[in-house]
């Protein structure tokens, strides 16, 4: 099967450009021919590969990346030889400045025009998104900074250069990370309530972050020295976000299968629960019989994984930090009430070869009955991000985002659940007792 | 008497080598910027120094380089990431034989990308382990767990659609590299090196044993 022509256009567009502009230039000769060759490989490629990864993987075993922009830079840096000569001959203050300066201004006419395209194409969402996170003015602004500064009377090439590293501004073009841009990061992460382990490495971050840029003359961030930094501080999390991870999921595993072995039970739950109420019933009974019996030899299996793992037992969900975080952010799908009746009173009864109670079964069904199962603050998490993103993006701009996701309905409906809110603190009292 | 124009040439290579004072990671760097500076002290005309001029610049470029692939190479190796610093390494060997800005920036693309491709091994290889942890842990937990014997033949055919299912994933990634690198085979005991081994938070007798029970099922 070809590659999707949306997709290898995308690509070869991109290297198109290297023809584009040495035409543009009418640079022509031995590289130019070589910058040709080597995008017509591509478009064979194109036409011999199956996929995006195989198409990759040709282009870098036959080094054509490399080749293309090394024949590309030569293209270029001979030209200028003809005209210029070699750099080092150039030695003329007004000639440099001006082309420095001409550069500047050619690099905020390609900011613009390239934001422009990307902004047409755009959805109303993405252009509010866009106008936040790409709108390149404010770095045109540094740009027009370095513009304004070469014009400032007397300025001279040697002067021009010098201030621009002193003040910071030669490392602009670089898009170096910057304090704030860390700091917008770990604002997103305690607004929309990230685990504390995420928190905590991106307040490390700020922090290093501005030792680094303590021990600068011109208080700047090297580039690549920040990558290692913020890599090594990356690594230092993993154990824990992993351990913590794996304990967690362990534990919702072994909840979902207690509650599934439960609704096997209900007499609601061919008719009303998916998957179930979607197979024929003959299907659905035979699907629910099975659960009753072999789910309590699953649960087992799983408690003595979390017990050799990590020495804890299944109740010790409930000082479980990642546990709480999850209630604590109304993530829990479940009512208190429904987990509450999962732990105390369903769990003792999930044993290998034993059936759940009459008087247990008939509670559930009650529960469900009674819209008592869901947790009530399940939208909770929704209306956190709506207010985050509407916060960043403008007034209206989660509306519009799930609008054009087709999505509106989040944004009105509730949850049904008529249970109580959450109340952290009497679930420990009463799973406790 | 040096001009004005010569005393801010000064002024602005002094602040070029500033830029990098203090700073051991940039030493390199320091020591280049601080020879093209030298030489704007140790003439008294542009010419003069035009004429002196010789790779001093170009020095600096390659000094940049030195200064970013020895701070990759030492930081991988504290962190225990032998391929990653390869990249570094091969670079930095590559230095020296070459005097082109434009060559050796070729030289570092090409070397990275490569480097990438050995990365993305060493990744479907270390991780994979990792990923089907939990996938092992069902197939034990349908394998052992106690239920009545009319379900012992469904649960033993569960197990049996998991282990296919890591067997056919293991099979999508040893296509997908194979187009990278030809004849490519996953070695799943690459999980055992401490890069990959630090993300799997359980006992080393835990982690042989499924890494066992991972090369049965995949022949790997």
């Amino acid at each position: 099967m070809a590659i999707d022509k949306m997709m290898l256009d995308s690509l070869t567009s991109g290297y198109k450009f290297y023809i584009d502009d040495l035409k543009n230039r009418n640079i022509t000769g031995e590289y130019y021919d070589t910058v040709e060759a080597l995008y017509n490989r591509i478009l064979e490629l194109g036409d011999e590969c199956s996929d995006m990864n195989q198409m990759y993987a040709k282009m870098q075993n036959e080094n054509i990346m490399v080749k293309l922009s090394d024949a590309y830079t030569k293209a270029l840096t001979e030209e200028g030889t003809k005209k210029y000569g070699s750099s080092g001959n150039v030695y003329d203050d007004n000639y440099l400045m001006k082309n420095n300066v001409e550069a500047l201004r050619n690099s905020i006419k390609a900011m613009r025009d390239s934001f422009d395209d990307v902004m047409k194409k755009a959805s109303p969402s993405e252009k509010m998104r866009l106008m936040v996170d790409n709108n390149p003015e404010t770095l045109i602004k540094s740009v027009e900074e370095m513009i304004a500064l070469s014009e400032q009377p007397g300025m001279t090439y040697a002067n021009f250069l010098r201030l621009q590293i002193e003040q910071g501004l030669d490392t602009v073009m670089q898009g170096v990370t910057t304090r704030s841009v860390l700091e917008k990061i770990l604002y997103s992460h305690k607004a929309l309530m990230s685990p504390d382990y995420d928190v905590r490495m991106w307040e490390e971050k700020v922090q290093e972050y501005e030792k680094a840029a303590s021990r600068n003359r011109f208080n700047v961030v090297d580039l690549h020295e920040w990558a290692l930094i913020s890599d090594r501080i990356e690594l230092k999390y993993i154990p824990e976000r992993t351990r913590r991870t794996r304990i967690f999921d362990l534990f919702m595993n072994i909840l979902g299968k207690i509650d599934e072995w439960c609704i096997a039970y209900c007499s609601y739950t061919p008719y009303e629960i998916f998957p179930w109420s979607g197979m024929p019933l003959p299907d659905a009974l035979r699907s629910l019989k099975r659960i009753q019996k072999t789910a309590p030899g699953l649960v087992k299996e799983l408690e003595k994984m979390l017990q050799h793992y990590f020495g804890l037992r299944f109740i010790d969900i409930v000082d479980n930090p990642d546990f709480r975080h999850h209630v604590l952010t109304n993530f829990v799908d479940e009512s208190q009430e429904l987990i509450e009746f999962l732990l105390m009173e369903v769990y003792p009864q999930c044993k290998p070869f034993c059936d759940l109670p009459s008087e247990i079964i008939h509670k559930r069904e009650q529960m469900h009955r009674g819209k008592r199962e869901g947790n009530p603050g399940r939208n909770e998490p929704y209306r956190r991000m709506k207010r985050y993103y509407n916060e960043v993006y403008g007034e209206g701009y989660m509306e519009q985002y799930m609008k054009e996701q087709n999505m509106s309905k989040m944004d009105s409906v509730d949850t049904d659940s008529q249970a109580a809110p959450w109340n952290y603190d009497a679930f420990l009292q009463n799973v406790k007792k | 008497m040096a001009d004005q124009r010569l005393e801010e040439y000064r002024k602005y290579y002094d602040a070029r080598t500033e830029r990098y004072a203090n700073n051991p990671l940039r030493r390199h760097s320091y020591e280049a910027e601080k020879r093209l500076r030298d030489l704007f002290y140790q003439y008294d005309t542009l010419e003069e120094i035009r004429d002196h001029f010789g790779t001093l610049n170009i020095d600096c470029a390659f000094a940049a380089w030195r200064d970013q692939y020895e701070m990759e190479s030492q930081y991988y190796e504290s962190v225990e990431q032998p391929v990653r610093k390869k990249g570094a390494d091969d670079i930095l060997a590559q230095l020296p034989n070459h005097t082109d800005v434009t060559d050796m920036g070729a030289v570092i693309t090409d070397i990275s990308n490569r480097n990438n491709v050995e990365i993305y091994s060493d990744c479907y290889s270390g991780e994979a382990l990792i990923n089907a942890w939990e996938q092992l842990d069902s197939i034990t937990a349908f394998t052992n767990a106690e239920v009545p014997d009319e379900y012992k033949s469904y649960m033993l055919e569960r197990a049996e659609e998991i282990r296919q299912h890591i067997r056919e994933n293991v099979q999508d990634i040893e296509k997908t590299m194979g187009e990278w690198i030809a004849g490519w085979r996953m070695k799943p005991e690459t999980t055992l090196q401490n890069r990959h081994r630090r993300q799997l938070p359980y006992s080393d007798a835990d982690v042989e044993q499924h890494l066992e029970q991972f090369k049965a099922i995949t022949n790997r």
